[in-house]
């Protein structure tokens, strides 16, 4: 059919392809307002020292990347991203793989779907909760004289139990265990979800052979799942380095500015601080650094699936 | 699910505004149909001073029966983002409640989205009305500093800083009488400590744990005179925190978090958490403003008391957010007319009978007793010119850095001088910025 009428055939391909431009427009169009002329805004701010709104800008050129790499509090913020994502990131996701296995292959099995729907509702609950709420629940379970933790510390025969959210050497371990409790509903159903399409031969298989249930775990459902693994690994990762509203709710950067982020640090250097050069400098380091490890691990997804395929 | 639903709320209300909106639009020029008048405000409506202008709202409309009146509530907080697109916008409301303070009134009032009150002010005597300190919030300078210049807004109500106490913990600590001089106080701290029951409820989380800075403050304005605090507040002359009142009052402090005093682990308590452990009865006295004067009225389950600092010469407190004309407004006679409203004797007394601590009310007219005489020591403090609002307002970020270095006090890892020398340099650092313009 195409060989006998080629022209035609080419013609339409040609203005089609031609046509398509037209449904790129409005993501474009939607990419150049939201993210690309507010950063290329965010970028020209940081050249300047300003304080916002109708106040004169006063030009001090990469004057706020230099304060900013001599500033110990962005260093701390910073350092303050790598608890960030080994809560949000790391444990989430080793629990999250546990849990998911064993709801869908061992309590979904035995006890039926609903009771595993049950329990994977329940784990996504404090997603779903507002952190306004889940802050003012968390300050009372972790309250140093009578809060839930230090009495059940007590029970358990501590002496002395910690000052969760007051002593400066604690107060980010204690945000920590916030967070993994608020992420930890996000890997466990998408996890859930991806193990749906394994093929459970695979399983019986394995069983068959003698393979026990840890044994089929680091076998069967890890690989088989990989794909799912490595969304929640960038788009967790990408949550952590820009952490913002727990912080705000949960200690407002305190005790003595031990929980200080760098979105909560940019924050307060253009709101509160009224420094909005410094405060779009944080900012767009922040982008940067986030970008850079994003694409890093866009390529290292990118080289694994290749090595996959090619086995 | 909660957000939703709030959303989905906002957004028919707020599409309501605008079918209001648009109605008062259509009839301007039509002679006898009604003329729009509207008023934003964002009080809680069970708040004493929004009953009392729900009955300004009845007298108004009462007296103006040719206008559509509308009575718009917001959030304090989308307020406060939106200020400029709404006062600057095309469709301006006729008169607005604003907060007080450099950040806010003072930017409004300096970028020219605010109208000058000066002679409406003189026109209603409202100077009578609002008296001393309770004027500092309502003027700004050009540049949008308060303390002085011209009339921007006007406050309806004040609050003020006490110390409520339990009186069966006092009794139970053998303390005989309400203490009237400093060293009173502190003896009835001793015996407290002494009976094994804290005797402050404090707090002091860098997010909303806010009575440490409070003790801070109270003492330092213990020890304060007019000229130190208007100094310090309103960036008049340059401040010297190694010198008295500051010197005094934070080493005092620091003494207090050391015996024992404000109780311990303060660091990740916020004000709530301290409001509940006095009204459970695990502390002998709590320090906040009147703004729980109800909560405990209600909730308490003992007898209780209150009084301010005793032997201060001075006391935190403060008035409260303000009416202003928009320099867009349509309306700006009846605006003022409307502000006159909230002033009147009536308003002003129904709000001090519900405890709303008025500028011009009646204090004698208040029929409940407790009432009465809370609100006759906020007259007083009016009266003598010894408030000293709050630590927080002078320099932007202000509150962010007292409160951290409250937790660092708190947990004992810095004392009076290293916080006075921190404050110095922050607060000149602040004053050079506000300054500069």
């Amino acid at each position: 059919m195409i060989a006998s009428l080629p022209d035609v055939a080419s013609r339409s391909r040609h203005v089609r392809q031609h046509s398509y431009w037209w449904y790129l427009l409005p993501m474009t169009a939607g990419l150049l307002l939201i993210v690309l002329l507010p950063f290329a805004m965010n970028v020209y701010y940081s050249l300047f020292q300003w304080k916002g709104g109708l106040a004169p800008m006063r030009w001090y050129g990469l004057g706020n990347y230099t304060d900013l790499l001599a500033d110990q509090q962005f260093w701390s913020a910073f350092k303050n991203s790598v608890f960030m994502i080994i809560a949000l990131v790391v444990i989430p996701t080793l629990i999250g793989l546990v849990l998911a296995a064993v709801l869908f292959d061992y309590l979904g099995r035995e006890f039926g779907p609903s009771v595993a729907a049950v329990l994977r509702a329940t784990y996504y609950l404090p997603q779903i909760l507002p952190i306004a709420v889940a802050g003012f629940i968390w300050s009372w379970v972790l309250a140093a004289d009578g809060g839930l933790m230090n009495s059940v510390l007590g029970l358990a025969g501590v002496q002395s139990p910690p000052d969760w959210l007051g002593d400066p050497g604690i107060a980010i371990y204690a945000v920590m265990l916030v967070l993994v409790w608020l992420q930890i509903g996000y890997p466990v159903v998408i996890f859930m979800a991806a193990l749906q399409r394994v093929d459970p031969e695979l399983y019986e298989a394995a069983a068959l052979d003698g393979a026990g249930w840890w044994h089929r775990f680091g076998a069967i459902t890890i690989p088989q799942i990989r794909p799912e693994v490595f969304v929640v690994v960038i788009t967790a990762t990408v949550g952590a380095l820009k952490v913002f509203a727990p912080i705000l709710i949960l200690t407002g950067g305190g005790p003595e500015g031990s929980t200080i982020v760098p979105s909560y640090y940019s924050y307060r250097n253009f709101f509160e601080l009224s420094k909005v050069g410094y405060g779009s400098a944080i900012a767009t380091v922040m982008s940067a650094v986030i970008f850079v490890i994003a694409i890093a691990m866009l390529v290292v997804q990118r080289r694994a699936d290749r090595a996959e395929v090619g086995r | 699910m909660n957000t939703l639903t709030r959303r989905g709320f906002l957004g028919v209300a707020a599409a309501g505004a605008v079918a209001t909106g648009l109605a008062g639009c259509g009839s301007p020029g039509g002679g006898s149909s009604s003329k729009a008048f509207k008023i934003v405000q964002y009080e809680d409506k069970t708040s004493a001073q929004s009953q009392g202008w729900q009955l300004a709202l009845d007298l108004f409309k009462q007296k103006h029966p040719e206008l559509d009146v509308t009575f718009e509530t917001t959030s304090f907080d989308a307020f406060r983002k939106n200020a400029k697109l709404v006062l600057g916008g095309s469709s301006v409301p006729d008169v607005v409640e604003f907060n007080k303070g450099n950040a806010d009134g003072g930017q409004l009032a300096s970028q020219g989205l605010l109208d000058p009150l000066d002679d409406a002010v003189t026109k209603y005597g409202w100077a009578d009305k609002v008296t001393g300190s309770m004027q500092a919030f309502a003027k700004y300078s050009a540049t949008g500093e308060a303390g002085s210049g011209s009339w921007y807004g006007v406050p309806n109500i004040g609050e003020y800083v006490m110390f409520y106490y339990n009186k069966a913990l006092f009794k139970k600590a053998g303390i005989a009488a309400e203490p009237t001089t400093m060293d009173e106080f502190v003896e009835a701290m001793d015996k407290l400590k002494a009976a094994g029951i804290t005797p402050v409820s404090s707090s002091a989380a860098t997010s909303q744990g806010f009575n440490q800075m409070w003790v801070w403050y109270s003492l330092v304005s213990a020890y304060a005179d007019r000229t130190s605090i208007d100094d310090f507040m309103f960036l008049r002359n340059p401040v010297d925190f190694s010198s008295d009142p500051w010197k005094r009052g934070t080493e005092m402090f620091q003494d207090w978090i050391a015996k024992g005093y404000l109780g311990t682990k303060l660091g990740g308590l916020s004000y709530e958490q301290a409001i509940v452990n006095f009204l459970s009865q695990k502390t002998g006295m709590l320090i906040w403003n009147n703004g729980s004067f109800a909560r405990t009225r209600s909730d308490a389950t003992f007898d209780w008391g209150y009084f301010t600092l005793p032997g201060a010469q001075m006391t935190m407190g403060s008035s409260g957010h303000l009416w202003g004309v928009p320099t867009k407004s349509a309306n700006k006679d009846l605006a003022y007319e409307w502000i006159e409203t909230t002033l009147s004797p009536e308003v002003q007394n129904k709000i001090g009978e519900l405890g709303g601590l008025p500028l011009a009310g009646d204090t004698t007219k208040i029929t409940d007793k407790v009432t009465q005489q809370f609100t006759a020591r906020f007259d007083e403090l009016v009266k003598a010119d010894t408030l000293t609002f709050y630590p927080d307002y002078p320099v932007p970020g202000f509150l962010d850095f007292i409160q951290s270095n409250m937790g660092a006090m708190s947990n004992g890892t810095e004392t009076a001088p290293q916080y006075l020398a921190k404050l110095q340099s922050f607060y000149d650092d602040g004053r050079k910025t506000v300054k500069q313009g």
